[in-house]
């Protein structure tokens, strides 16, 4: 009896085929992600199975997989009917797009959403999310692994220095506090973070009084000719911050906008960049 | 005479705030810091203030201060004349297009990117257009060598709607999430980050253009009290005026409007409330304004500062907080007395 | 009468195509007491405005005292011309005696502060138009009628050569209405001031103007005294009335009844 058999074979194939898979068993292979984080930690993960990135992932400002996501065919936003036309299996969104996310749900996609963006810890746990979710875990402990080394061997190299006081400062005031991933770059890379010295939680507004009253060794500005264009030598000119020893002794360093608001395991480049600049001497000769 | 009294009353309330306001701030610094930052080099004198303290005194507070009664002083007076003007106490300068027409420049400048070009071409586009709005205004609503108020309040509104049309359009389109929240903020009013530079662009306009508009203190009396026949009637040559007033009015306001951003409120408010205790005669109520406006926007602008420890306020925010309940409370008063009546 | 005050050639008013003033002509002497009366839209209030300098003609010209009404600045008729039109406004709280003092400003340069002259002399016009007790009132407190008055205080105050009244009684109750064109009267007599006053009481136009200039759709329909411009036939033809008119010898004005509406319309001239 082959061909009763060969039928049910067929028919359970079909049946199999055409049934919508059970959330968590399926890997997905039709990955979209619509976040900068999401798009630079999957494409180290996964990105045979990738099959859109976020529009900032061509951005060179922000984004440190531009040569990577030339792999991808397809860019995409925080577009419901955009996302929904890909036919993907897993999304992965930003907190911030949680109508889209909704929406997105309601139509019975799966869907990732990334919220928090408070440390470095809690970026080892989106890789393992994420690695997780796309069926790929044993890559994301790899990955975790290998930023953790990079982050262990510079804070050997700065662990005896003497921790000059660090304050980022961004347009409109903003810097960076306690429970922000900046503040773990910070204390890694060798400095000490004077928002959050200050009691500064998040990230919030600074006024420039208290700029100079917590007269900063070095302040740290986020370099980006597009994002915040003039807005550095604006600052550098305020003739008040004369007074400030970051600025008398030219310790106003800028970091390229996407390795200040990176969340993925490039954060380790990050950490790596202001450590040079905070510590030139420990990294002399070092291919930097 | 009771003018020298309720004028002296209200400079020392003008030195008063800015003593107040130049003592406080997001980071304290004690009085004889403050003391010793502004009158360094008084000899015998052994006061001490750090390079720091000496930085936000000097550098940050004072500027801001006298911005913030410059700014104040000049919204006031404007406010005060075109009530006068348009003979009614609902008037102020957005009824010109000028808050419109400064947003439009400002919000231009940025997304064009010439605001970049230099420190001051943001201002400087945000007066051109200000002052270019009332231009345009003055002549929509001038037919036949005549400009009849109620055209020009129509064409006031007219344009003004189109001016904001563009400006939500404009910020509709930007991509850039961090300059969106800046043009936002200076909408919004807000002296932060204010220094001496934009002090020095803007007092030559705003103190000649006021004092030029009390000038006029007479004849805005004659059309208060007469209306606009009633002081022709009596002499007084009204194009000639309307424009005058209008020219100088969108001078000041522009001017100060341009490195402020637009705050309301303060145009309304102050003169109405010098208008209580001073009355209706403009030789007092227009030195009266301004120097009320200072106070109220010094005093403002301090509350902005140091309220909350999180983050500044927004100034525009302050002052209609302020001015809503002070209106409803006019509105109040109103009532109680027509229905008395 | 000698040189004449005011003069008025071929003067014409057009709105929109539509004429408010066809080709009037009429001169008014000093010393001269002129009522100016007319059914709603002849013309009577277009025609003070033209002669306050308030309006300008499309045709035609004014002259006053000799000079070309065109020609001379607002300030330089305002110190001959003062106008009453309507009652002063009343959105801002000024006191009744700083309003009647508005009415010595065309005589004073800007900054001039007022002299004890100006003083006296608003005293005697608020005491002219009964409101001295109102004088530290603000204007905003004062009825229609009490702020009528305080408008003719301050035209007084102005000294005019020439006064123009626009509807001067239209709010005042009977006994302020004798009172202030008595005033008027008074004035013209011992100052020689002409005053013209468009009136819609006949017989008080009758009692105390020398002269009524009827008006009707914008041109002058008869000039001369109250008994002459005032016939049956004129009240048909311009208001279109029935009326009885009887010389008064109490007033020394004229009586007029008016017994019914007639069946046409009033016609023109």
């Amino acid at each position: 009896m082959r061909f009763p058999i060969r039928i049910l074979v067929l028919l359970i194939l079909v049946i199999a085929a055409t049934t919508a898979p059970t959330r968590a068993d399926q890997v997905p292979q039709r990955i979209v992600s619509v976040n900068i984080a999401s798009d630079e930690i999957l494409l180290a993960l996964v990105p045979e199975r990738l099959i859109a990135v976020s529009v900032l992932a061509d951005d060179p400002e922000v984004s440190a997989v531009v040569r990577e996501a030339r792999a991808i065919p397809i860019r995409v936003n925080a577009d419901a009917e955009r996302i929904v036309d890909l036919r993907p299996d897993l999304v992965v969104i930003g907190g911030h797009s949680f109508h889209v996310a909704s929406q997105l749900r309601e139509l019975g996609l799966r869907v990732v959403t990334i919220e928090g963006f408070e440390s470095i810890a809690w970026v080892e746990q989106l890789v393992r999310t994420l690695g997780q979710a796309a069926g790929v875990p044993a890559r994301a402990d790899r990955l975790v692994a290998e930023m953790r080394e990079r982050l262990r061997r510079v804070e050997e190299r700065v662990a005896a220095r003497p921790r000059p006081r660090v304050l980022t400062y961004a347009r409109s005031g903003y810097t960076d506090g306690r429970r922000t991933i900046i503040d773990d770059v910070i204390r890694i890379a060798g400095g000490a973070n004077v928002a959050a010295a200050l009691g500064i939680v998040g990230g919030r507004q600074i006024s420039l009084e208290q700029v100079i009253a917590a007269d900063p060794d070095a302040i740290v500005m986020n370099a980006s000719q597009r994002w915040t264009p003039g807005f550095q030598s604006e600052f550098l000119e305020h003739p008040a911050l004369r007074t400030v020893r970051a600025v008398r002794d030219r310790r106003v360093y800028e970091l390229s906008a996407r390795l200040m608001i990176t969340a993925s395991q490039h954060i380790a480049e990050t950490v790596e960049a202001l450590a040079a600049q905070l510590h030139p001497a420990a990294f002399a000769g070092a291919a930097r | 005479m009771k003018r020298a009294r309720v004028l002296g009353i209200l400079v020392v309330a003008l030195a008063l705030s800015v003593f107040t306001a130049l003592l406080s701030g997001s980071v304290p610094v004690p009085a004889h810091a403050v003391a010793a930052a502004l009158i360094e080099s008084v000899p015998g004198v052994d006061l001490e203030a750090t390079p720091g303290q000496r930085a936000i005194v000097v550098h940050l507070r004072l500027p801001r201060v006298l911005l913030a009664a410059v700014v104040g002083g000049s919204l006031a007076l404007s406010g005060a004349v075109l009530q006068g003007l348009f003979r009614n106490p609902m008037a102020d300068p957005a009824i010109i297009g000028i808050s419109s027409g400064a947003a439009f420049g400002a919000v231009f400048a940025v997304t064009s990117g010439l605001a970049l070009a230099r420190p001051w071409t943001l201002p400087f586009c945000a007066f051109l257009v200000a002052t270019g709005t009332t231009f345009a205004i003055y002549r929509l609503a001038t037919r036949g060598g005549r400009t009849p108020l109620a055209a020009l309040l129509l064409a006031g509104l007219a344009l003004s709607a189109l001016l904001s049309a563009l400006t939500s359009f404009l910020l509709g389109l930007a991509q850039n999430l961090l300059i969106l929240r800046e043009l936002i903020f200076w909408l919004l009013g807000g002296l932060d980050g204010r220094s001496w530079l934009h002090l020095r662009l803007v007092i030559l306009p705003a103190l000649a253009g006021s004092a030029a508009l009390c000038f006029f203190a007479r004849d805005l009396n004659l059309m208060a009290a007469n209306g606009e026949e009633g002081a022709r009637s009596l002499g007084v040559e009204m194009q000639r005026l309307k424009r005058w007033l209008l020219l100088v009015t969108a001078l000041v306001t522009g001017a100060v409007v341009s490195v402020s951003g637009t705050i309301g409120f303060v145009g309304l408010l102050v003169p109405h409330a010098v208008r209580l205790l001073a009355g209706p005669d403009h030789r007092i109520l227009l030195p009266a304004s301004f120097l009320g406006g200072a106070s109220f926007l010094v005093l403002a602008d301090l509350l902005a500062r140091t309220l909350s420890p999180r983050e500044e306020l927004r100034l525009g925010v302050v002052t209609a907080a302020i001015g809503a309940p002070f209106f409803l409370f006019l509105l109040q008063r109103h009532r109680a007395y027509s229905e008395a009546v | 009468m000698g040189q004449p005050l005011v003069e008025v050639r071929g003067t014409e008013v057009r709105w929109a195509q539509r004429p408010a003033l066809r080709s009037v002509d009429l001169t008014i002497g000093p010393g001269e007491m002129v009522g100016l009366i007319g059914p709603n839209g002849a013309g009577k209030t277009t025609l003070l405005r033209l002669m306050a300098k308030l309006l300008a003609p499309t045709g035609g010209a004014l002259w006053l005292d000799g000079a070309a009404l065109a020609r001379l600045s607002q300030r330089a008729v305002a110190r001959q011309v003062a106008l009453v039109a309507q009652a002063a406004p009343a959105d801002f709280a000024f006191p009744v005696e700083e309003v009647v003092r508005m009415g010595r400003h065309p005589h004073r340069g800007r900054f001039e502060p007022e002299s004890a002259e100006d003083e006296t002399i608003a005293r005697d016009a608020m005491a002219m138009t009964d409101i001295v007790a109102l004088a530290r009132r603000p204007i905003t407190e004062l009825s229609a009628g009490e702020r009528q008055r305080v408008s003719l205080a301050r035209a007084f105050t102005q000294k005019p050569r020439l006064l123009l009244l626009d509807e001067p009684t239209a709010n005042l109750d009977p006994r302020h209405q004798i009172k202030s064109l008595e005033c008027v009267r008074r004035l013209v007599r011992e100052t020689g001031m002409a005053a013209v006053a468009a009136l819609h009481e006949l017989e008080l136009a009758s009692r105390y103007c020398t002269r009524l200039i009827l008006m009707d759709r914008g041109t002058v329909v008869a000039d001369g005294p109250p008994l002459e411009v005032l016939t049956p036939q004129r009240l048909r033809s311009v208001y279109g009335v029935v009326a009885q008119v009887v010389p008064n010898p109490m007033t020394r004005g004229l009586s007029i009844t008016v017994l019914e509406a007639s069946e046409e319309e009033a016609t023109t001239d």
